[in-house]
């Protein structure tokens, strides 16, 4: 799992910020935000544009180094219009079970890769900076790597820079973890494992606009009647009332519907809350396998506040290992009846991360009304 | 100013219900001083002088009588801010910390048992409703020790009989070790400011003050004579600097390389201590002596109101426990500040 992310010179980002999973205290209640002694359910608040949705792209950002895909142009200036540095770097720490894994890399103006460089149990295995094409391979040996054909790789990265089209600077883990037979509990393994179910959900952004056919997929799970089933249960749970039907039309596409005296399309009438809450259940269910951390941005933007609680709750019942990060403006969930101090974070306008608990002098306990400290200024200065 | 700026709420400040003026500043004024932790600036603080049955009433008009027994959400800025300045309200929401300061005052005419136990149950959370803070008899009763540590403290108790208040105070004034040193700023501020050396400027005075106090070297004599230059006669500055000499030395802390506010940190850590083991005493609770943050964890205001109340019904074989409870807020607030 992720212990740590750091990230520096990253669009409002100009000091560095970290999300350190491992900074916990010591409270005894809601241990269920834990996971295995690191932070498993973070929530955090901040003001409007200090960089919420900006911290949750970059910790993403692992995916693209180690399976490509492409390179997000609609994301505006990667760096900080306002630091002399010409890199964004990059940071994991992660723990699989007996080994420390670190990762680190920065990407010039334009998002290429300019360095990387990776430590297992604090020995450095390899780092490449692309810049300076400087390589070291020293330590491939120690993780079993050392039948990696470093010519054939130094090879790619020269034929890269004819080809306009291609990435150039093709990352040297992701070349390792693609053509090095790696045992199978080799930590690379573990490391792409984990960053291929590594997600982001933004809520609400439009479903209501999404042209039929990409639902089609989702429409065509629904055709199974327990996962119908499913998914109504689960609407219902979080507080919406309702049944649902899916049909075939005759053209072979499927519609689902509200079931009432007359069937009610489900998209077109569905109350935003509604459509963020079966967007997320969609979400949720398309990906193969568990998700190891997901980034819900604004998740219960749409939600009334007992419906945030419920989704949390079902979050921590249901993905009891998987590391969450969801952002919220709802204060309503500052509150230790189903969070805790240590994993409430404030994002303040100077680019700070800290945990409620860390963000004042006093002793926070188990009885204190921390919504209400919160609204009053008790963490200002870290706001 | 922005075309579109609104007005932003003033957050962050703290109210201090108190009963008297002057001795409760001093104390709180101690506080905040040598425990700049605590994060609250005087300057920031609302001071409302009330005592507990008034601000009971006004609570009733607002709430109206059953507002214990529904578990009302007082909002005591609300309530005060109605009464004091209605034209700016001010709400609870805006306040980190809510501190009710009373004397216990059995002897009070308005005296309810019903009403200040109701006041002593809703009022536990200065971060939120707000915390009451009873002292027995009174507020002086943190300056209640005989010696440092005081063993005698945990069974030190007053009869009922013992009243008016004056009376109380006059015995802590004969038996107090620490009251000289609680004092030392305001004696110093007196003496600058009286008669014979004229310190008139208030800033210039407190500079001074503010000087003297963060003495902490060996050479209390020749960093005294370099501060007192402000008096500007030689000879009064001589004789001013024996007589600061003579009471800084008597307190002990600068021989000890400590200021006045260090001095003065470890003294009340020292009252909050002796409070701590003194409310377990009364509450009987059973725990390993030595474990001081269990003893403080367990203690319930209302529990020992009530221990209080029954010991004390007795008007003429009755007595009072000495406690103070409101040195605990330094507890209340972090307890490592105490460590």
């Amino acid at each position: 799992m992720l212990k740590k992310f750091t990230l520096k010179n990253y669009k409002n980002f100009k000091d560095e910020i970290a999300i350190d999973f491992e900074n916990i205290a010591g409270y005894q209640f809601n241990t269920d935000c834990l996971n295995d002694g690191i932070i498993g359910k973070m929530l955090i608040y901040g003001r409007n544009a200090t960089g919420k949705t900006n911290l949750g792209r970059a910790l993403l950002d692992i995916g693209l180094i180690i399976f490509g895909g492409l390179r997000y142009a609609g994301n505006g200036i990667l760096l900080n219009a306002d630091s002399k540095e010409d890199a964004a770097v990059f940071q994991y720490e992660f723990r699989f079970e007996d080994t420390e894994l670190s990762y680190k890399y920065s990407r010039s103006s334009n998002q290429e890769l300019r360095d990387e460089e990776l430590s297992v149990n604090g020995k450095r295995i390899f780092k490449c900076n692309f810049d300076l094409r400087e390589y070291n391979f020293d330590n491939l040996e120690y993780i079993d790597a050392e039948t990696a054909n470093i010519e054939r790789y130094l090879q790619s990265l020269e034929v890269g820079e004819d080809d306009e089209i291609s990435e150039s600077k093709l990352p040297f883990l992701r070349w390792m973890i693609s053509n090095v037979a790696l045992k199978n509990d080799s930590a690379l393994i573990k490391l792409s494992n984990y960053a291929r179910r590594m997600m982001m959900i933004t809520v609400g952004n439009g479903m209501r606009y999404r042209p039929g056919r990409l639902n089609q997929g989702f429409y065509e799970s629904l055709e199974n009647p327990e996962r119908l089933k499913d998914f109504e249960d689960f609407l219902n749970a979080m507080g919406i009332e309702c049944k649902l039907v899916l049909k075939k039309l005759p053209d072979g596409q499927r519609e689902l519907y509200f079931s009432h005296e007359r069937l009610v399309p489900f998209y077109e009438n569905a109350s935003s809350g509604t459509l963020a809450l079966a967007e997320l259940y969609r979400r949720l269910f398309s990906k193969v396998g568990d998700a190891s951390l997901i980034y819900l941005d604004e998740f219960d933007a749409f939600y009334h506040y007992e419906m945030a609680e419920n989704v949390i709750c079902f979050f921590k019942q249901k993905y009891p290992k998987c590391q969450m990060i969801m952002t919220s403006h709802n204060t309503n969930l500052i509150t230790n009846r189903i969070m805790r101090p240590d994993c409430l974070f404030i994002l303040s306008r100077k680019g700070t991360l800290t945990a409620l608990c860390n963000a004042t002098e006093r002793e926070l306990r188990e009885g204190h009304n921390l919504e209400k400290m919160y609204i009053s200024g008790e963490f200002e200065k870290y706001e | 100013m922005n075309n579109y700026s609104v007005e932003t709420r003033r957050r962050s400040r703290s109210l201090l219900i108190v009963e008297g003026k002057h001795e409760k500043d001093e104390l709180f004024w101690l506080i905040f001083k040598c425990f700049p932790e605590i994060n609250i600036d005087i300057d920031n603080v609302w001071i409302y002088g009330t005592n507990i049955y008034m601000l009971y009433e006004d609570i009733v008009k607002e709430y109206g009588n059953d507002w214990a027994k529904d578990e009302m959400d007082v909002d005591l800025p609300f309530v005060i801010s109605k009464k004091e300045h209605p034209e700016t309200i001010c709400y609870r929401n805006d306040f980190t910390n809510i501190i009710l300061v009373f004397d216990y005052e059995r002897h009070d005419p308005a005296f309810s048992e019903k009403k200040i136990l109701e006041m002593q149950h809703c009022f536990e959370d200065s971060t939120d409703m707000g915390k009451l803070y009873l002292n027995y008899p009174m507020i002086e009763s943190y300056l209640h020790l005989k010696s440092i540590p005081d063993e005698e403290y945990i069974n030190r108790k007053i009869p009922v009989s013992l009243q008016p208040g004056d009376k109380y105070k006059g015995v802590v004034k004969s038996e107090s070790v620490i009251e000289k040193a609680v004092d030392l700023p305001h004696r110093i501020d007196d003496l600058l400011a009286g008669d014979r050396y004229r310190v008139n400027d208030v800033k210039k005075r407190n500079g001074c003050c503010d000087a003297i106090l963060k003495i902490s070297a060996n050479e209390l004599e020749k960093e005294l004579e370099e501060i007192l230059h402000v008096v500007g006669d030689e000879k009064k500055e001589k004789t001013l600097k024996y007589q600061l000499k003579d009471w800084i030395t008597k307190i002990g802390y600068a021989c000890e390389k400590r200021t006045y506010w260090e001095y003065m940190r470890k003294v009340l850590q020292e009252i909050v201590f002796h409070n701590i083991c003194k409310a377990a005493k009364v509450q009987k609770i059973d725990v390993n002596e030595n474990d001081i943050r269990k003893q403080f964890d367990r203690i319930e205001l209302f529990e020992i109101l009530n221990i209080q109340n029954e010991v004390s019904r007795n008007l003429e074989k009755g007595f009072i426990w000495v406690l103070n409870t409101c040195v605990l807020l330094i507890a209340d607030y972090n307890f490592n500040l105490i460590r």
